[in-house]
């Protein structure tokens, strides 16, 4: 039985933020150390009641961040090998 | 047989210090397109400089909502609030006290006009100068218990919060 480490796995990095939407409805950008999106996935950690939130990996170094309500929004976006 | 002379060493620059390496951790802020910080975030490596990204120390979450100009962290100016000196009416004239009754049962054209005219406004202005020239009206025409202390009190207090309720309910979308 192999573990994450020794198959090469596991976690390579994590970046965290939070994020203050204005609220427009429309996804506004937050610029993140370059990763590698087939390898990587984002948490919405908390946001506020009665928003809409959605968060995504627009691209390796761009984390999408869409809501109705100006609100603070925190994320975590983790890396693995 | 001579001793030996080495020979003069050439003079060179001392080379440059490496590069400091870049450790981190990576704290940014992120600015808007008017300079406002609107997100904190802590990165993996270094970001590309660019002008919306400001390098912080820490993850300090108090640079939301600041603004960024010429390397210093400049706090918004604190709202103003448009109601802070409108008054409802009725408020308005409680603010004369005893001398509220005389106000209204006056018989004087001039004084019930000026009463008429505030009755039917949704609310009183107190930095409004027209509503400091109707008080000195009053004063000169003699209405009971109006005088430039009163004046200045009905004017210059600052109006709270149950004495525009129902203005900032109905025009200004406050809370009940």
């Amino acid at each position: 039985m192999s573990s994450a480490s020794s198959r090469g796995g596991g976690i390579k990095s994590i970046q965290r933020g939070v994020y203050t939407h204005s609220g427009s409805g429309s996804e506004e950008n937050v610029t993140v150390s370059a990763v590698v999106t087939g390898k990587s996935y984002l948490n919405l950690l908390t946001s506020s009641a009665g928003a809409t939130t959605r968060i995504r990996l627009v691209n390796s170094t761009n984390v999408g961040v869409t809501s109705n309500a100006a609100v603070g929004v925190s994320w975590e976006l983790v890396e693995n090998y | 047989m001579t001793d030996f002379v080495p020979p003069p060493m050439p003079e060179t620059e001392p080379a440059p210090p490496p590069a400091p390496i870049d450790a981190g951790p990576w704290f940014y802020a992120q600015l808007n397109s008017a300079g406002r910080c609107v997100s904190v975030s802590q990165a993996s490596a270094a970001l590309p400089e660019a002008e919306q990204l400001v390098r912080l120390n820490s993850y300090d979450e108090t640079r939301l909502g600041k603004s960024f100009v010429d390397g210093e962290w400049v706090s918004p100016a604190p709202s103003v609030d448009p109601a802070e000196w409108l008054i409802d009416v009725g408020p308005f004239f409680d603010r004369f006290g005893a001398a509220k009754m005389a106000l209204l049962m006056s018989t004087n054209t001039t004084v019930r006009a000026l009463v008429a005219d505030l009755q039917v406004r949704k609310w009183v202005d107190l930095k409004r100068p027209a509503v400091s020239a109707g008080i000195d009206a009053l004063i000169q025409l003699g209405v009971p218990g109006v005088n430039a202390a009163l004046k200045t009190a009905i004017l210059a207090t600052p109006v709270t919060a149950e004495e525009n309720l129902a203005l900032r309910v109905q025009f200004f979308g406050g809370a009940r």
